[in-house]
């Protein structure tokens, strides 16, 4: 077709609405009507749009999809902080998901965390007709933002959920963070410092939340604990402060990340790895493994995450009610960082 | 058109975005004068256009894209396909991208592959120029894939690569992995090292062929003959098993590695047998590619070379425009940058 080739450098050739009409023989306005609304067009006027539009080089494209089903099997998702490997396995998982079902899946990285940010990333989605969008924005604010959206279509969150939440599909935080503290506590510990990701992270906030029941069930004191911002850079400030801390022989560090620095800090004081202190991180990166001392951690099934978040969208477009389902059970990956207690320590 | 709480369109049989004919009917006109409205066009009684367009506020609806560009022939989306594998070098320069293009006022659609094949990057390129993207970047080519870019040259999608060999794809733009990979080797050289082994990226990949051949560059112009090298999959995982072989060889006293993940491996292993990293018995300097976060972390803080990602992102969408435009395209190569740390340091003294 002459009009698929297009010149050099200049941009793609689709057919022009005034062609799709001289094709099919009807008027522009005609081919505007099929293209918006469907429903005001004889049935045997709009297959012969559609039939024009296939023949002019639409095959499999979005428009004719959106003619043919009046679905674009589309589904929007808005991810803020992909530079992290949460996040961004996150996204991956939930496109392969998508791929999985034969939806599309639209990915829009938010730059800053902002309502305008947020508006304009779904607005965009909105525009190529997503049929339902998914939110992976980890912060406080962004429930509330979310909600403000106002959307006649299903929206999904995953990160930052609690259980229970309707449309919500996550990981569970709070009992990966006990399942790690635990471990600890139960080596012989008698309590566990905390290096913590960034307060406005509800995720952070609830990986903190179980780090401090797994001391009140077992009737101790949560140990020190320590900002961090998931950087490497934070982990190793804060394992500084802990190298020169006496009492602590455990810590539970809020990401893998963050623990490569803490690991890196204790080096350079002296303080052995597990033999003075234990160190148990968040994420099993697949660097973990290799770290120095290899890395006990917390596994979490993105795959399985993305698999559901994009089932809840699904059945949400058929208008279904899928029963919400637990958070995701993560599981703890010992390895060689973790160990009992140094003798007569404090 | 409240909070849509999920019970409110539960109840609907399926939920729908509002339609031109919606509009239509609550502003009380034709569907021809809101499609006159919507596309923008004039002679439109006083009033009309404001009872519309307040009609399209209350309702939420939006034009069709598709629609719009069959009229518009813009998109004004470009597509970015990737490879999801986790690699932090190609997944750095694929949010940079998305970045750029969005501040250049794209809309940016996103692919990310499980392989770079022929079949996966044909359906990408499917589905990509089904949203009647202007044009594509595609990021670490494997041959097969720089084949298939060249391809959809002709159809008249531009096909930006990054990392590409410039000599298969029209149009590349990334950091100079040769140059790259002669500064690591050349630091190695500097140090007194003689004996420097490579670890190397699958060579499928055209970064890792460039690194390599960087590296083998680097040798021979300082009269050094390259020694065989060995092949990882750029994870740690790989780094780790090349490191237990190239424990185990008493020659070796430095080692360039592709990339910073391999590396950590690389020394985990070396530190495990034994040869310490740099000093020590058997010791081995170890350089690296790319300046991850954790590299100034590692143990020990890893030497390595640091790509400007951020750079790249910028110019892949500066490429991308002039070559949608028909102008000639700006300088496709960054420059690198060598970052000194403690996994360096000269060769220790073996015993004769």
């Amino acid at each position: 077709m002459a009009e698929q080739v297009g010149r050099r450098g200049g941009p793609p050739r689709s057919p022009s609405m005034a062609q799709v009409a001289e094709r099919a023989g009807v008027s522009h306005q005609t081919v505007s009507r099929v293209l918006n609304d469907a429903s005001l067009v004889k049935e045997e006027t709009r297959a012969r749009v559609l039939a024009a539009i296939e023949v002019l080089g639409y095959r499999r494209n979005l428009a004719a999809r959106l003619l043919a089903t009046n679905r674009s099997r589309r589904i929007g998702m808005v991810s803020a902080h992909l530079a992290l490997h949460g996040p961004s396995m996150i996204a991956t998982a939930v496109q392969e998901a998508g791929h999985v079902e034969g939806y599309d899946v639209s990915l829009i990285g938010l730059p800053e965390l902002s309502a305008e940010a947020l508006h304009g990333a779904v607005d965009r989605l909105c525009d190529e007709a997503v049929e339902a969008i998914v939110v992976a924005v980890a912060h406080r604010e962004a429930a509330n933002m979310t909600r403000d959206l106002r959307l006649s279509i299903p929206v999904v969150t995953v990160e930052g959920v609690s259980a229970g939440q309707p449309l919500s599909a996550g990981i569970d935080q709070e009992l990966g963070a006990e399942l790690a503290t635990a471990h600890l506590l139960d080596l012989g510990h008698r309590h566990v410092a905390h290096v913590s990701g960034p307060r406005d992270w509800v995720e952070a906030a609830q990986r903190r939340t179980g780090w401090r029941r797994a001391h009140e069930e077992r009737g101790l004191l949560p140990g020190t604990e320590l900002d961090g911002d998931w950087s490497p850079g934070s982990g190793y400030r804060a394992g500084l402060m802990i190298a020169d801390d006496g009492d602590i022989t455990a810590v539970f560090a809020g990401n893998d990340s963050m623990a490569l620095g803490l690991l890196r800090a204790l080096h350079e004081r002296g303080r052995r790895v597990p033999d003075d202190i234990s160190v148990v991180g968040f994420d099993d990166l697949p660097e973990a493994a290799f770290y120095w001392p290899a890395l006990t951690t917390v596994a979490q099934d993105f795959s399985e995450l993305g698999r559901r978040a994009l089932s809840l969208a699904v059945a949400a477009i058929r208008g279904e009610q899928e029963a919400s389902l637990d958070l995701i059970v993560p599981n703890l990956q010992v390895r060689a960082s973790t160990g009992a207690p140094p003798p007569c320590s404090p | 058109m409240g909070y849509t709480a999920p019970l409110m369109w539960r109840k609907t049989i399926a939920a729908r975005n509002p339609v031109m004919a919606d509009v239509a009917r609550l502003a009380g006109v034709s569907h021809q004068t809101v499609s006159r409205v919507v596309n923008g066009q004039a002679n439109l009684r006083p009033g009309t256009r404001e009872r519309v367009e307040l009609a399209i506020r209350q309702l939420g609806y939006r034009p069709n894209s598709a629609a719009r560009a069959l009229v518009t022939r813009r998109s004004a989306t470009i597509g970015v396909i990737g490879s999801k594998s986790g690699y932090w070098g190609p997944s750095t320069v694929h949010r940079t991208i998305q970045a750029a293009g969005r501040e250049a006022g794209y809309f940016v659609s996103s692919v990310n592959l499980q392989s770079l094949t022929r079949g996966e990057l044909v359906d990408a390129i499917d589905h990509l120029r089904g949203q009647s993207v202007e044009g594509i970047v595609l990021i670490s080519a494997t041959d097969e894939a720089l084949e298939v870019a060249r391809a959809q040259e002709n159809l008249g999608v531009p096909v930006v690569v990054v990392e590409g060999d410039a000599a298969k794809a029209r149009w590349t733009v990334g950091v100079d992995q040769v140059a790259g990979a002669e500064l690591g080797t050349r630091h190695l050289i500097g140090l007194g090292h003689t004996d420097i082994l490579h670890l190397a990226g699958p060579p499928s990949w055209t970064e890792a062929r460039a690194r390599l051949l960087g590296w083998q560059t680097a040798m021979y112009a300082a009269g050094l003959r390259p020694a065989g090298h060995l092949v990882g999959d750029w994870s740690a995982a790989s780094g780790f098993a090349c490191g237990q072989e190239i424990a185990a060889r008493g020659d070796v006293t430095a080692v360039f590695c592709a990339n910073d993940q391999m590396a950590l491996g690389l020394m985990r292993a070396l530190t495990e047998a034994g040869r310490g990293v740099p000093n020590g018995a058997g010791g081995v300097s170890v350089v690296g590619f790319d300046d991850i976060p954790e590299a100034a972390y590692l143990i020990p803080p890893l030497t390595t070379v640091r790509q400007d990602f951020q750079a790249v992102g910028r110019r892949a969408i500066e490429i991308l425009q002039a070559a949608m435009a028909g102008e000639s395209t700006p300088e496709s190569l960054i420059r690198p940058e060598l970052v000194v740390r403690a996994s360096s340091a000269p060769p220790v003294e073996r015993n004769p």
